[in-house]
């Protein structure tokens, strides 16, 4: 806002943890069998701190952050792990502690604004209806909260705003009112899956300013899901990243970017092409990530890996410290407590 | 009249002449027209990439559908070695059938309840063409897929191994040039620098000529020879790819640059952003002028009055501003 430097990976406060994840297993029974979309995934997001929690598609970013809800999908389920939420066992809540738990202890944003929004009903409606539901005012005396919400995004002229339907509105405007809505009963942490996904990238700019404007203002922690490093780099305090169902990097920002400690997130660093980029070849990961119904015994990443080794392909690796604040799920970064940069190859690839 | 993109020795491959595609409309009741491609030149040589970049609603992917003979132009044409694709009779069609495309979703740009290699042969056995088994082997090769991949179902194929099959499609009948509208932009990261290092492969070994659009600048410019910035209907600045990777000169080509995130913190934290106000106007009711005035940092009255035309700004250049390369007002940062 100050329009100075602002280093987000030194987090102004040092609270308890809003949401402090355990030990999470999430798994899909389907008839080809269980695929262990989640295994193992420990993490915890601090008051006012922003974590990303960055992966490719199936990596289960999105149904970790579905977990913390209590959101997974049928044939989806919580095996085991536990989950602290503004201080409640969420495992443990019963279904309206759940109902009141979603969207006043945590907001969320996802990335389609229209599936978010009731194509039926005012914006208006829509956001006194989320104050109600939580024992906010209602009616009239809604009027207020919802324009100063509307306000608070950005949003041209409040008051006449608040009677247009969705599909009256552009996309980024769309996306500020589904932000406006996760806002609004003041959760302590905002889940953000892929916000910005589907806007253009001058909107994409201006949400993701009003989104760190607004959790920087009210202290809100942010739990921002994205396959986009550029939105990890411009947003996040610090970096967890996932790849075939686990965690295998974490690391405060400058950090990961600087000297990653895990070869996917190297390799998926690099193979990024830049704006300064000419024709020609991008270095490029090999293959494909596993398949989740039967993941390799070794390290999931081996397969792809230029620094493998024949333990990598028997020993599963545990995420341990890799460095201060740094956490690898690499046997060789471990071993050597060097970055990838370090490491030699294994030879040819 | 209309200055020319890339025109410089030798009979250009696909030549695109102040091309026009208005859409009638009613809203509330009232007659309207969406100007989606207002006057759009453009030449492309054999061998070439021709990289478009632009947000949604610029008239990108009219253009794509433009070019390959997917809809017909309101005005101005579209020429392949010379001829126009829309020429009477079997001239055009053929014409129209040395131009190929592949979209952005590839699981529903194939038939879901045919083999991947039936859909592959399609475009030969379309103009009864005998393909052997042996034909579809080699261009899936060519495109990093097993052979055994022909017997396979689309939905048994991962997204990436989907794209490559589409390409491979494209590529079957040996067209002159390939449109991609977001053809990597579904695509997992690591996937998506597999498909474009192909796609520069491809292009070595075959000679085949890209139009390669996207909203993604990286990604253009890791491709591309040349590249177009389009908004709003209208091709707003080209220049060669080095050119561009140096520096730009139209204000919104700057702020589509400055508006795209580098996978850096050192430097995404510390910037400070220009972020364009507000969203791309109406193509209903296009703005008087130069188009990007209503969001252009430096607009003023002249661009009001008097619409910029797309100039020769040196080294085959081409930026449509009254003020090209004038540096930004420091900006005040509010959203």
């Amino acid at each position: 806002m100050d329009g100075k430097p602002s280093h987000g990976h030194t987090p102004s406060t040092t609270g308890a943890p809003v949401l402090s994840v355990r030990d999470l297993n999430t798994w899909f029974h389907t008839p080809r069998g269980v695929v262990r979309a989640v295994e193992g995934v420990s993490f915890e997001v601090a008051e006012g701190e922003t974590l990303g929690l960055v992966g490719e598609s199936g990596s289960g970013k999105s149904v970790t952050a579905m977990s913390a809800l209590r959101l997974v999908p049928r044939p989806g389920r919580i095996e085991s792990g536990s989950i602290s939420l503004a201080g409640r066992d969420v495992l443990a809540l019963n279904d309206e502690e759940l109902r009141q738990m979603r969207g006043s202890g945590a907001g969320m944003v996802f990335q389609n604004p229209m599936t978010a929004l009731n194509p039926a009903f005012t914006i208006g409606w829509q956001l006194s209806e989320a104050l109600r539901a939580h024992g906010g005012p209602t009616g009239k005396s809604a009027h207020g909260r919802v324009e100063s919400a509307l306000a608070g995004v950005g949003m041209p002229d409040p008051a006449r705003q608040r009677a247009s339907y969705p599909h009256q509105m552009s996309g980024g405007m769309r996306q500020r009112v589904v932000i406006a809505m996760g806002m609004i009963n003041e959760p302590q942490l905002l889940i953000a899956d892929e916000p910005t996904t589907a806007l253009d990238v001058t909107i994409q700019a201006q949400v993701l300013k009003l989104m760190k404007r607004l959790t920087t203002e009210r202290g809100t922690a942010l739990l921002l899901i994205t396959h986009n490093m550029g939105v990890i780099a411009k947003m996040c305090d610090r970096v967890a990243v996932m790849y075939a169902g686990e965690i295998v990097e974490e690391a405060p920002v400058l950090d990961l970017f600087a000297a990653p400690r895990h070869p996917y997130t190297a390799g998926l660093l690099r193979s990024i092409p830049r704006p300064d980029q000419t024709r020609g070849a991008l270095p490029t990961l090999p293959g494909f990530p596993p398949d989740m119904a039967d993941p390799p015994t070794g390290c999931r990443f081996a397969e792809r890996c230029a620094f493998a080794q024949d333990r990598c392909r028997t020993t599963h690796p545990a995420l341990l410290e890799a460095g201060p604040g740094h956490r690898s799920r690499c046997l060789l970064t471990q071993e050597s407590g060097n970055p990838v940069s370090e490491l030699s190859h294994a030879g040819g690839v | 009249m209309a200055a020319v993109i890339g025109a410089e020795s030798g009979q250009p491959l696909l030549e695109v002449n102040d091309l026009v595609k208005h859409f009638p409309v009613r809203d509330k009741g009232a007659h309207k027209v969406v100007h989606a491609v207002d006057g759009v030149s453009l030449t492309l040589r054999a061998g070439e990439t021709l990289g478009v970049v632009g947000e949604s609603g610029c008239g990108k992917s009219t253009v794509a559908r433009l070019l390959v003979g997917l809809l017909e132009p309101t005005s101005g044409s579209v020429r392949v070695n010379g001829g126009d694709i829309w020429a009477r009779g079997a001239e055009g069609a053929a014409r129209r059938r040395s131009l190929q495309m592949v979209f952005q979703n590839p699981a529903g740009s194939m038939n879901p309840r045919r083999t991947v290699g039936a859909s592959i042969e399609e475009p030969l056995r379309a103009r009864g063409i005998k393909v052997t088994r042996n034909r579809v082997a080699e261009i899936l090769t060519l495109c990093g897929l097993k052979p055994e991949m022909a017997a396979r179902m689309p939905h048994e194929m991962s997204g990436g191994q989907q794209q490559r099959a589409c390409i491979a499609r494209a590529l079957i009948a040996e067209p002159a040039l390939v449109v991609h509208d977001e053809s990597v932009a579904s695509l997992d990261i690591s996937l998506q620098a597999q498909i474009l290092n192909l796609l520069v492969d491809l292009q070595d070994r075959l000679g085949v000529a890209y139009l390669f659009i996207s909203h993604d600048l990286a990604a253009v410019q890791a491709i591309s020879h040349r590249v177009a910035v389009m908004y709003l209907g209208e091709v707003v600045e080209t220049a060669s790819a080095d050119q561009f990777a140096k520096q730009l000169l139209h204000p919104y080509s700057v702020a589509l640059r400055r508006a795209a995130l580098v996978p850096d913190p050192e430097i995404e934290q510390r910037r400070t952003d220009i972020v364009l106000s507000g969203d791309v106007p109406s193509p209903m009711d296009p703005p008087t002028g130069c188009r990007f005035r209503t969001r252009c940092p430096l607009a003023v009255q002249r661009c009001e009055d008097e619409k910029p035309a797309l100039t020769a700004a040196g080294d085959g250049r081409l930026v449509a501003c009254h003020f090209p390369g004038k540096a930004f007002p420091d900006e005040r940062s509010d959203d």
